[in-house]
């Protein structure tokens, strides 16, 4: 990303008064004495960049009074009627484009970024439609017409989505990654990327310098997320078409053997059995319909001698068919009883799992308060006496029960045991309801045949038809019962086929799974940060840090800041003794650290091994913290002016002395801006 | 016949402790209640008792909250837990609550906890809800109209 210029515009009763700069692509130094304006030129460049959160603050009370309120010009107090600012931006294609942002206006909401194609600033290209933006509205790193969606999309980055400390997950917002580029003067020397704005996001600076690194970790992430959602689909899917599957097989009272409740990899879909229950005994599907087939031949035999055969014989039909009714009646109540039994039963181990959940979740509490109350110092959080100090048992009513007690912590592995083994009882209970509610379809199924069966034989020993009318209906009902079985068996087959795929998914997302690096960083990742480690070492040492020996600061892998042995390295307060008279505080050796560090990380990101994601660009307002001496300033700027394509911006007042600014600025390469008197003038 | 020497050993296991018995559990407790439902932090102990009450089954927590809203509280008695009471004499002895004329107040250490412990999101998510939606709403008052029934005439 290249910033080309920035322009303000202040509407006055005595005409526009503002100010135009143009920044080269390289260094540019903004220098200014003290109250000069340097920060508030600063400032409108962050806000016009919608950036103005790393000042500390949304819309314009980020803001100088100077562009939105009054001028001093001529010792004259002119009032501003209206002011926007105007920033012009590259990026790495080529395209141009100019923002426009009202600082204060009748009309225009300071929410809104107006961005227009084409560079109006520095070639006075015409300003064509607007397409407006906005930014500091609930979702607007994620919806379109988001400002910081569009900036990002035309910046090429890709945002990934991090976790945040309350849970939940959230984008790395582009305002994060703009604290580790541009650092304002107020608070922004205090730490490293000291600036990023408060959005919840879990350990924030670790996450922006990882993003800026290009570390895959997010890409790991993402991909274990995406798993994860997988998986839960996956199970899902199983779920949904294995119910399915049990449901129109349990019309014809069919049960299915060999289909998992939970997806697994494994599944065969040639290892799945159907079969037909009659009195508990289960009969291969196949082998049932060749029964009802022979049934159906010996029926057929039947109808041709029934009209020589008596009345007799009928009768005696008769009697055995509702002999068989009367069992199969008794059967199918039973099994509606024990169904019945099973359902309020499983009903009541539900409501004991819930209880046991509950209950486990108040221990969960109990144990985190003890903790709690040990942080404040409550001597009964270490079974304490508060009195007497004497140990005491860990629950209230301990004069009222005898024997022993459990610890809190037996307690709790006792209660997740406890549901531990509800869940397994619950699933196999599931597992039976389901089985004996087949059971009961299919003898509700069988009752009414053969109740109708009865009922057409009475009617052919009443009559003495010559043809009976018994035969044909169980003749009917059994054709009826063959077509059903075959239709089931093609449906049957699609089932299994979307099984077989969710299976196949499975296998999948597993592999995959174990396809993840098991360390956080992997062996391209460590390599980044060891390179990114030995860019900060050398730009600490070429900025002159001598608070602790440069060889043994390292990137620690835990929050990739720099680290002595282990510990987080910022001030050091006490120095190793050295001869140098000029030798700078120790706070403005940590400000040297700081600036290794930013620097690092576009140096990291910029090498073609191992391409980051840095935008290029630098913004430090005032980085010679603490009377920074001025060899430690021209290294910084040599450094800065040295790098080929990082556009670096620079505002800095060199002690307001001529020979700090000759010598931090000595032979390099850079577009000086400075200005005599006010910032804002005529335009 | 041969008597031959045979012995049962019984080993005593421990048993399970409600949560609700466990001191800090219920101490917590009270300065939740303390904090986040009475005024300036301090409560009578039939009051405290009636939140106690009222947070073992959602039923009667029901009523609480629907008695804040309607500022009448038709409950005719409710019980008085000998944990709570416990419970409170050792909160007074670590100096979280002390004494007062009208029943008990939180100390500076009483409401350092009771912050944290209302920060903590992790735990008392049923208590915080239902003390939130009852506020401060349940007065001293209400419950004395209801224990003045109580008194043996």
């Amino acid at each position: 990303m290249i910033i080309r210029a920035i322009k303000l515009r202040a509407v006055t009763c005595k005409g526009d008064y503002g100010f135009y700069f143009t920044f080269a692509r390289g260094l540019t130094v903004i220098r200014g004495s003290n109250s000069s304006g340097k920060s508030t030129l600063f400032n409108c460049l962050l806000y016009g960049l919608g950036m103005e959160e790393l000042v500390g603050g949304k819309g314009e009370k980020t803001l100088n009074y100077a562009v939105k309120e009054f001028i001093e010009y001529d010792n004259q107090r002119i009032n501003i009627v209206a002011s926007e600012v105007y920033v012009e931006l590259e990026n790495d294609a080529g395209r141009i484009v100019t923002l426009r942002r009202a600082i204060r206006d009748e009309v225009r909401d300071t929410k809104l970024v107006e961005i227009f194609e084409g560079s109006h600033l520095t070639t006075k290209a015409e300003l064509g439609t607007a397409t407006p933006t906005y930014l500091h509205d609930a979702g607007g790193a994620m919806k379109l017409e988001g400002y910081h969606r569009v900036l990002e999309n035309f910046l090429g980055l890709e945002l990934p989505q991090v976790a945040k400390t309350g849970g939940g997950e959230c984008k790395l917002y582009l305002q994060t990654i703009f604290a580790a580029l541009a650092v304002e003067q107020k608070r922004g020397w205090t730490d490293y990327i000291a600036n990023i704005p408060f959005y919840g996001i879990r350990d924030a600076r670790m996450q922006v310098t990882q993003y800026l690194l290009g570390l895959s970790v997010f890409e790991t992430n993402v991909l274990r997320s995406r798993l994860d959602a997988d998986a839960v689909a996956i199970d899902i899917d199983w779920r949904t078409f294995s119910d399915g599957l049990q449901r129109e097989v349990a019309v014809v009272g069919i049960v299915v053997e060999g289909v998992q409740g939970r997806p697994s990899a494994l599944f065969d879909p040639a290892h799945v059995r159907f079969a037909k229950q009659t009195e508990g005994v289960s009969v291969p599907v196949a082998e049932y319909v060749v029964q009802l087939r022979s049934e159906y031949t010996a029926l057929t035999k039947q109808a041709e001698s029934y009209s020589r055969s008596s009345g007799a014989d009928a009768l005696k039909v008769l009697d055995t068919m509702s002999e068989e009714l009367q069992l199969i009646s008794v059967l199918h109540e039973r099994a509606s009883a024990s169904l019945t039994l099973q359902r309020a039963s499983l009903l009541e181990y539900e409501t004991l799992l819930k209880e046991t959940k509950e209950d486990l979740e108040r221990n969960k509490t109990a144990a985190k308060l003890r903790n709690l109350g040990a942080q404040h110092a409550v001597e009964l959080a270490s079974g304490q006496c508060p009195t007497c100090h004497q140990h005491v048992d860990d629950t209230l009513l301990s004069g009222m029960v005898s024997g022993p007690q459990m610890d809190l912590q037996a307690n709790i592995d006792y209660l997740d045991s406890q549901r531990r083994m509800l869940q397994r009882q619950i699933a196999g209970m599931q597992e039976a309801v389901r089985q004996s509610e087949v059971n009961v379809a299919n003898l509700a199924t069988r009752v009414a045949a053969k109740h109708d069966y009865r009922n057409a034989l009475r009617g052919d020993v009443s009559n003495g038809a010559a043809e009976s009318r018994a035969i044909v209906r169980r003749q009917v009902q059994i054709e009826l019962e063959v077509a059903a079985i075959e239709k089931l068996e093609m449906q049957v087959a699609t089932h299994l086929e979307r099984l077989k795929d969710v299976a196949r998914r499975l296998a999948e997302n597993q592999v995959a799974r174990k396809s993840l690096p098991k360390d956080t960083y992997t062996q391209s990742d460590l390599a980044r940060i060891s390179l990114f480690q030995k860019m900060f070492r050398a730009n600490a040492g070429s900025f002159g840090y001598e608070s602790a020996k440069i060889s043994e600061i390292e990137i620690s892998l835990d929050n990739l800041t720099p680290s002595l042995s282990q510990l987080e390295l910022r001030e050091i307060i006490k120095k190793v003794p050295q001869t140098d008279i000029k030798a700078d505080s120790s706070a403005s050796d940590f400000v040297r650290l700081i600036w290794s560090y930013l620097l690092a990380l576009y140096q990291t990101s910029a090498q073609s091994s191992t391409k980051g994601n840095h935008p290029g660009v630098l913004l430090l307002d005032e980085p010679g913290q603490h009377s920074m001496r001025s060899g430690s300033q021209h290294a910084l700027l040599q450094i800065l002016s040295g790098e080929p394509n990082l556009q670096s911006i620079i505002a800095a007042s060199f002690d307001e002395n001529e020979s700090v600014f000759k010598e931090a600025t000595d032979g390099l390469q850079y577009k000086l801006i400075e200005w005599d008197g006010k910032l804002l003038r005529p335009l | 016949m041969t008597e031959e020497k045979t012995r049962l050993l019984f080993q005593r296991r421990p048993a399970p402790v409600m949560a609700d018995h466990r001191p800090l559990y219920k101490i917590c407790q009270f300065l939740l209640i303390l904090r986040m439902a009475s005024r300036s932090g301090k409560s009578s102990l039939p009051r405290m008792h009636l939140f106690n009450w009222a947070f073992k089954r959602s039923d009667r927590s029901a009523r609480i909250i629907n008695a804040a809203k309607s500022k009448e509280l038709r409950v005719t008695a409710w019980g008085f837990d000998p944990a709570l009471a416990i419970a409170l004499k050792y909160g007074i002895a670590e100096g979280l609550v002390r004494t007062v004329s009208t029943g008990y107040e939180l100390t500076d250490r009483g409401i350092a906890l009771a912050d944290a412990v209302v920060k903590d999101k992790d735990v008392f998510g049923s208590e915080k809800a239902i003390l939130i939606s009852i506020g401060k709403d349940i007065t001293e008052g209400m419950v004395e109209a209801v224990a003045k029934d109580w008194e043996v005439i």
